[in-house]
């Protein structure tokens, strides 16, 4: 074999080793994107089925606000009556069963709500915090909350809804 | 390597974006989580009185609690010698713009988990080298290397893929119109170049108008109707206008919509509702004047340009409210059905935006690159009664690996036939024949005892190989098929629409051989139970049962799927009772149990445990 032969054989032999390196390493790129991939998915699935219901609890939440509204309004109503009925020492009109039984079927909705890891931000009399509400109004400087527009919630401890406010 | 990200840093939202695999996406903000625009950035930065830091929605929230300490639309006074003056010290609109830059650098670390440190940003076509000069200064003082600056309409044309159009010179309009601005711009693109040819637009036009309209309109009609101002009242006003918004967006799909919002306000006479139905027909006429106040920008910008409506080859439309059907009926009315579609129009500057970095990127990332290819048929075999079993789906990714366990259909089945096909179809017989072995030497045994592994591996050349082993005695056989890629498009177009035409038909003639398979076995088990019972059974259940046995045999190859359901059933209700009976006679049994012999219906087909196969005997 001559010289030049064996020089062509080891370049060849060069270029072999050094696709064979190129390769395996591509190989091992990819089994280990792979793992990564599967162990990321195994992690987002958690998120996902936490959060699977997001889309349809946001759509809700306005159903729940007219709930929040027709008992906000009950209450009006009761407070109008109960200054004209102060006869035999009784303080206000007493709650008919059927009121009380349509109220209970909010504090179904709100359990249901609380049951899929929803809760109410709260609001009255805390101080205003961007990170859980949106101010609608202000009134003053001292940065409180002194009325509720909207309710907010948070899922899982994650804003899903900033609490419409207006702060004092 | 780190990417390159692409970011619309607007007047009141910005968006980021980023490529992955060839695509676009979009990154969502670390508190996106509202319905409208939760991807978004809002352009919001705010001190707080405690001299807190706020960027992106969190200050949107409290502007209105903190209006002295809030800024927004920094944009509009890029490079110019404007200051901010908050709480005592000055801040530059580069500084402003630098914080949403920062903001949107971090949550896009946070979300791709990979450091960000280039970005290719959009400015508006318009914006003069001060102005450009300053996004650049944005940039560098957020830490994030701004590789490119990039107009907002080519960003918009690139998500559309126009730069891939190189036949000729193309006439382009932009039509942005935002929440509250409209900009219009004409662009020539020829030789990979967009050039800019004219722009001109309206600071006080936008979306935000035409929700306005509607809320007008929506507290008008209620005072007409009830006599209340809902004008009065700030939360009220606030129920109105997140129902005008979702309205509004509703009747981009639908003719019609409801406003419904119970218990909306209170007078002496009780509680009132506001119950109104809106149609499109109705929005339609109350934006119009907003949405005629747009020609006057077009027409400047189409008559700067020396052109005429005819010369515009392609409109791209960007920004939310482009979504209205009335505004694409306006833009085509002056222009004709040009209007390119299929990207959203709140994301197509951000994604363009990525698009421009992943091509600034391209060099260095090629050789990363490994194609891999897809089987565009389904791969694999004929089991009982002709029915077609998949074991490798079309679209997976090759090289790939498959197997699954088949067993024997009929008692001492010593060989079964191995058929593999290439299709669409349910059926074997419709679909292509890739090849056929033969695995022998199978021990004799009942039939569904017996267990052959098939395995199917196809390489990265799409070649496939095809084993079957027995379980048992390690035996094995295998094919190695070349051409399952020889088919050429056509002809795979052509089995595809075949398996979609045919669909409805095929399901049908499965479902008998489903059923059909269903029948033979519940007829095996039945046989058998009455060969195990012997004399334990009593003799009228033994004829009950010989009777439906005989009954469904009659009717198993007919074609009426009915009549065979009804067979089934019967005689499997009829064979429960020869386990009662022999419960009841086998001494200290409790009666009511289960009978053990209670054939199981089994499917032919389940994901777990062996699978009767079709595999007639081989004389």
């Amino acid at each position: 074999m001559s010289d030049e032969e064996i020089k062509k054989l080891q370049d060849e032999l060069e270029l072999a080793k050094q696709q064979s390196e190129e390769y395996l390493n591509g190989w091992k790129r990819t089994k280990a994107d792979y793992l990564n991939r599967e162990r990321e998915i195994d992690k987002e699935k958690i998120e996902w089925i936490k959060f699977a219901n997001l889309e349809l609890i946001l759509n809700f939440l306005p159903i729940m606000d007219s709930f929040d509204h027709s008992v906000k309004n009950l209450s009006e109503i009761e407070d109008n009556d109960s200054t004209p009925s102060t006869d035999s020492g009784q303080v206000g009109s007493p709650r008919s069963e059927w009121t009380n039984g349509i109220l209970k079927i909010k504090d179904q909705f709100e359990s249901f709500l609380k049951a899929q890891g929803i809760e109410k931000i709260k609001t009255l009399g805390k101080k205003f915090d961007p990170m859980f509400h949106e101010a609608i109004d202000k009134q003053g400087e001292e940065n409180e909350i002194v009325e509720e527009i909207q309710s907010g919630y948070t899922m899982h401890g994650r804003v899903i809804r900033p609490a419409k406010v207006v702060v004092k | 390597m780190s990417k390159i990200i692409g970011i619309d840093l607007g007047t009141s939202n910005s968006a980021a974006s980023y490529m992955e695999a060839g695509k676009s996406k979009i990154i969502p903000s670390a508190e996106g989580t509202t319905l409208v625009g939760g991807k978004a950035f809002p352009s919001y930065v705010a001190f707080t009185k405690e001299g807190e830091l706020l960027v992106g929605e969190p200050a949107r929230r409290q502007a209105v609690a903190n209006p002295e300490g809030t800024i927004l639309a920094a944009k509009r006074k890029m490079g110019t010698d404007f200051k901010y003056n908050i709480f005592g010290k000055e801040y530059t609109p580069q500084q402003i713009s630098a914080f949403i830059l920062q903001k949107i650098k971090k949550d896009a670390e946070m979300y791709l988990g990979d450091k960000v440190e280039k970005a290719v940003v959009t400015v508006p076509a318009y914006f003069n080298d001060a102005q450009r000069q300053a996004t650049k200064d944005a940039g560098a003082i957020a830490g994030l290397e701004i590789v490119r600056l990039v107009n907002e309409p080519t960003a918009a044309s690139l998500a559309y893929g126009l730069d891939k159009v190189q036949e000729k010179d193309q006439q382009v309009l932009v039509f942005d119109l935002g929440g509250g601005t409209l900009d219009v711009t004409i662009m020539n693109f020829g030789q990979g170049v967009f050039e800019v040819r004219s722009t001109s637009g309206d600071t006080k036009l936008g979306g935000t108008d035409m929700d306005e309209a509607l809320i007008n309109y929506i507290i008008d009609e209620f005072k007409k109707e009830q006599g209340v101002d809902l004008k009065a009242d700030k939360m009220v006003t606030q129920r109105v206008k997140e129902a005008a918004e979702k309205a509004k967006i509703e009747l981009s799909s639908a003719l019609e919509t409801e406003i419904n919002l119970p218990f909306i306000t209170a007078t002496n006479e009780g509680p009132k509702h506001l119950l109104m139905k809106i149609t499109r027909a109705k929005l339609e006429e109350l934006v119009k004047p907003i949405v005629d106040r747009c020609r006057v920008s077009i027409e400047q910008a189409i008559s700067d340009a020396k052109l005429t409506p005819a010369n515009i080859e392609k409109v791209i439309l960007v920004g939310g409210p482009t979504r209205m059907p009335i505004v694409q009926k306006f833009i085509e009315n002056i222009f004709g059905p040009k209007i390119a579609r299929g990207v959203d129009p709140m994301e197509c500057v951000a994604m363009g935006a990525a698009i421009q970095g992943a091509i600034l990127a391209g060099e260095t990332e090629v050789k990363d690159v490994l194609l891999l290819d897809v089987t565009p048929l389904t791969l694999g075999i004929e089991t009982l009664g002709g029915v077609m079993t998949p074991i490798i789906d079309r679209n997976a990714t090759i090289p790939t690996t498959k197997s699954q366990v088949f067993s024997t259909a009929a008692d001492n089945q010593t060989s079964v036939e191995i058929h593999v096909l290439q299709g669409e179809r349910p059926m074997a017989g419709d679909n292509r024949t890739l090849g056929r072995f033969i695995l022998d030497g199978i021990p004799p045994s009942p039939r569904g005892i017996p267990q052959v592994e098939v395995g199917f591996d196809l390489d990265a050349n799409g070649i496939l190989t095809v084993t079957a082993k027995d379980k048992a005695t390690s035996k094995s056989q295998h094919i190695t098929i070349k051409d399952t890629s020889a088919l050429s498009k056509e002809e795979i177009e052509k089995m595809k629409k075949a398996a979609e035409q045919f669909a409805a038909e095929d399901r049908n003639k499965k479902e008998i051989i489903d059923l059909r398979n269903q029948s033979d076995t519940l007829i095996y088990t039945c046989e058998k139970s009455l060969k195990d019972g012997g004399d334990k059974i009593p003799a009228d259940v033994k004829k009950q049962v010989e009777d439906k046995v005989a009954e469904l045999k009659k009717v198993k190859d007919a074609n009426d799927i009915e009549v065979i359901k009804k067979a089934i059933q019967d005689l499997g209700d009829t064979v429960q009772k020869i386990g009662a009976a022999m419960y009841q006679q086998a001494p200290g049994a409790q009666s009511g149990q289960p009978g053990q012999e209670q054939p199981q219906e089994e499917k032919p087909k389940t994901d777990e445990g062996p699978i009767e196969g079709e595999y007639t005997e081989q004389k």
